[in-house]
């Protein structure tokens, strides 16, 4: 995998959800089931939580060992120093274990130095586990917790691969209209009508002809690549037993974490 | 005095208030229900579930029952008594002796509801038969019939049927939202860990397709009682196809 720069940012930690004195209900849990795993070790995880107090969530709190086979890795990336933090599941528990960091040429460059294990990961920004390559399960579930975030999140898309997730955690049909501000629909379109995810250095646009959006399909384990063909997001399927490029279910379910390709320069 | 709509009960109501009885100092109070009288999920009621009668000051409100059966506006309302008279499907005619000089005087200044307490058990096969039972848990409640004392008459007031969903029973100031402990998949279940719980109320999963999981309430296989000593475990039985992916811990919906 290329990464040239990783330049997606939440820029605001959302409102939460309060729970009310003498209401019982706990903090949520999120549960992604992902079916054949071994096509696709990779898998991205969306941060859709923030922590009790409304302050980013940290990475052991975020993402639960539980269910992981052990030796998977955890690749979460830590805008503040630009490099990869990376833990290990050792024993039930995530451990810190190395960094690493990516230039612009995608060449890395591996810092044994352990991060923090309290790293914090924003509503809005996302992980990705790595399954380590003896493991064969015909299923992993990721099990992600947190206080619901109700509001929505501004973010940057850089150029270069960005590893991302709506921070509301809704579906979002990359094609449909914007109606209201807090509407994350259509956020990544040429001519966006709200302000999310516009916030890409004066850009007026964040989508340019030749950027991808891919998407792990829990179903299979595969991925799915959607193309931005300058009005519409789509990919390639089958329609009436011919291939053509499709934008009528252009979207990328609640919750889930995805990689934006951006073509355009460096911002 | 205007009293809550906040029915559960599907029933007609007859209840009376003597002031006379046995002696000058005491009123007799009495209440029955037709029924069938019916708990917010619409199973019938339970033979030997209690009925609470409760005093509501004139243009105050009824506050409601916290789960541990107490009265929630200790000010405006007073609990007369609860008594555990239902059988086949309604309230027996039930006789209540009571001072005559309070009756007078809670009478005109205010009037006197029937409700019926929803006390039954985690597995919903006993209901409570003690004051201890009581305050174990009281789930829920609704308004069977209302009572209005004017000065030197008697007047009956029958509640409707609203059809609507009984109230749910208030919880504690103070009450610690419960804590998930751990989740994990096992055999089929998403099986969740939880602390922080308390034995008067009972604990389900919600769920739905955003971490908002308000799309469904009561989705756990079964409803468990908090305890204080201990975790309670929930179960959600994975389903093919399932589209329920966000949950969280709520209090059992008192209805579903």
């Amino acid at each position: 995998m290329k990464l040239a720069k990783f330049a997606f940012v939440c820029a605001a930690v959302a409102s939460l959800t309060a729970v009310a004195d003498g209401e019982a209900t706990s903090s949520t849990l999120g549960l992604m089931k992902v079916d054949n795993p071994n096509n696709l070790r990779t898998i991205p995880v969306g941060i859709n939580f923030a922590a009790a107090d409304g302050s980013a969530v940290s990475v052991s709190n975020a993402v639960k060992t539980a269910g992981l086979p052990e030796g998977t890795l955890l690749y979460a990336y830590n805008k503040s120093d630009s490099k990869y933090y990376i833990y290990s599941i050792d024993g039930n528990a995530w451990t810190s274990n190395a960094k690493y960091s990516v230039d612009g040429n995608g060449q890395m460059t591996l810092d044994n130095t352990a991060p923090a294990n309290a790293m914090l990961l924003p509503a809005g920004s996302a992980a990705f586990l790595v399954l380590p390559s003896t493991a064969t399960p015909e299923q992993v579930n990721v099990i992600t917790a947190g206080k619901p975030v109700d509001t929505a999140a501004s973010g940057v898309i850089g150029s270069g691969v960005n590893l991302c997730c709506f921070p509301v955690g809704k579906a979002v049909n990359l094609n449909q209209t914007n109606t209201s501000a807090s509407d994350y629909a259509a956020p990544l379109k040429a001519t966006p009508t709200v302000t999310q995810f516009v916030e890409n250095s004066g850009k007026t646009a964040i989508s340019t002809i030749g950027d991808t959006i891919v998407v792990l399909r829990s179903d299979s384990g595969s991925s799915r690549v959607y193309y931005y063909d300058g009005t519409n997001w789509g990919y390639i399927g089958k329609a009436s037993g011919a291939k053509t490029f499709i934008t009528s279910d252009a979207t990328i379910p609640g919750g889930v974490g995805f990689w934006y390709n951006s073509v355009q320069a460096s911002n | 005095m205007k009293f809550r709509s906040i029915i559960a009960c599907s029933c007609a109501a007859l209840f009376a208030v003597a002031a006379f009885a046995d002696g000058v100092d005491d009123a007799l109070v009495t209440f029955s229900t037709q029924g069938p009288d019916k708990y917010a999920d619409g199973t019938v009621v339970k033979d030997g579930e209690n009925y609470a009668l409760v005093w509501v000051a004139k243009d105050a409100e009824f506050g409601g029952f916290t789960a541990e059966g107490k009265l929630v506006d200790e000010e405006n309302n007073l609990l007369v008594g609860v008594f555990p008279r239902a059988k086949d499907g309604h309230c027996q005619e039930t006789f209540v002796q009571i001072n005559k000089t309070f009756a007078d005087t809670y009478g005109a200044a205010g009037g006197f509801c029937l409700y019926l307490l929803d006390t039954r058990s985690v597995d919903k096969t006993t209901v409570a038969a003690t004051k201890a039972d009581l305050e174990k848990g009281v789930q829920g409640f609704g308004q069977v019939a209302a009572l209005e004392v004017a000065a030197g008459s008697i007047k009956v007031t029958t509640v409707a049927e609203a059809g609507e969903a009984a109230t749910a029973s208030a919880l504690p100031a103070g009450i610690l939202p419960p804590v998930i402990k751990n989740a994990e998949v096992k055999d089929g279940m998403f099986v969740v860990t939880v602390e922080q719980t308390v034995p008067y109320v009972r604990y389900n999963l919600a769920g739905g397709e955003t971490p908002a999981a308000n799309d469904k309430a009561g989705i756990a296989e079964a409803p468990k009682a908090g305890d204080a000593t201990k975790t309670i475990e929930l179960k959600y039985p994975i389903k093919e196809g399932e589209s329920v992916k966000f949950f969280k811990v709520t209090r059992d919906p008192i209805s579903k």
